[in-house]
């Protein structure tokens, strides 16, 4: 999802990945303002209400999908969790275990991620790579990998 | 321990028993709401679970049903949204555990010895300290 309207500030902490050149006119793309001249999308009902109304309706759809999301994964993911706990009570070679405790692993940090999902409270949201994404833990998720 | 099982996805039906089995627990599952009831009118549990993600299932309504049938049953609910929608939807509900999935075999594991603890203080409290 692509936060069109930068509300979140973010935008200040990005560096510039614009090119250098504009290809028709040759001009140094970096020392124009062009990517801030956008027309203003709002409508009067919101230009007067201000972005907080936005804002809550924002985070009124995150909290939807994320609640679509935790509901839909937590059966298939409780399954896997399952079996693969299943397997690892019975399994008697040290090579299966391995495997089966790096599954584990991995499951549980879909599971942590599900919890982050469930536990949104509010609409913030970080830059990856251009795109605007929820930020739930994804900076500590970073460190951790 | 013996434990009734109500969930009406095969699947996960079949996992949670042998789960429950591999901690040591006796298991009746069964995927009908109706003969859930039926079966813990006609003997005793020490844990009833259930799975409230039906979409037309009312959770609370059940749950007062297996209270009224046997109040000196625990009522656990496994559950796939945030823990604090549920304390506040059912907080003052007959339901007395919440297990939020996904989990793994340590988390039921505790689930059980939570409910075995319950249960032993509901016996010595009385039917009416529900």
């Amino acid at each position: 999802m692509v936060d069109e309207f930068e509300t979140t500030g973010d935008r200040r902490r990005r560096s510039d990945r614009r090119s250098g050149s504009n290809r028709r006119s040759g001009k140094d793309r970096r020392n124009t303002t062009d990517r801030r001249t956008t027309p203003d999308r709002r409508s009067d009902k919101d230009r007067r209400e201000g972005w907080g109304e936005i804002e809550g309706q924002r985070l009124q759809g995150a909290l939807t999908a994320t609640a679509t999301v935790a509901h839909l994964f937590s059966q298939p993911l409780t399954i896997i969790i399952g079996y693969v706990d299943l397997l690892l009570s019975n399994a008697e070679e040290e090579k299966t275990k391995k495997k089966l405790m790096i599954i584990k692993e991995q499951l549980k940090t879909l599971s942590m991620t599900l919890q982050d999902l469930r536990n949104l409270r509010e609409y913030n949201t970080i830059d990856f790579d251009g795109l605007t994404l929820l930020d739930m833990n994804l900076r500590e998720a970073r460190k951790r990998d | 321990m013996e434990i009734l099982l109500w969930d009406k996805e095969n699947i996960e039906r079949e996992l949670i028993e042998e789960m429950l089995t591999n901690v040591g627990c006796e298991v009746t599952s069964v995927g009908d709401e109706q003969d859930c009831l039926s079966r813990l009118r006609n003997k005793q549990y020490d844990l009833v679970i259930f799975d409230q993600a039906l979409p037309d299932l009312d959770a609370r309504g059940f749950a007062d049903e297996l209270a009224r049938i046997n109040p000196l049953t625990p009522i656990a609910m496994m559950a796939t949204l945030n823990i604090e929608f549920y304390e506040e939807k059912y907080g003052d509900s007959e339901i007395d555990f919440i297990i939020t999935k996904p989990f793994d075999l340590a988390q039921l594991r505790n689930l059980v010895e939570e409910a075995l603890v319950f249960r032993r203080k509901l016996k010595e409290a009385g039917p009416s300290s529900r």
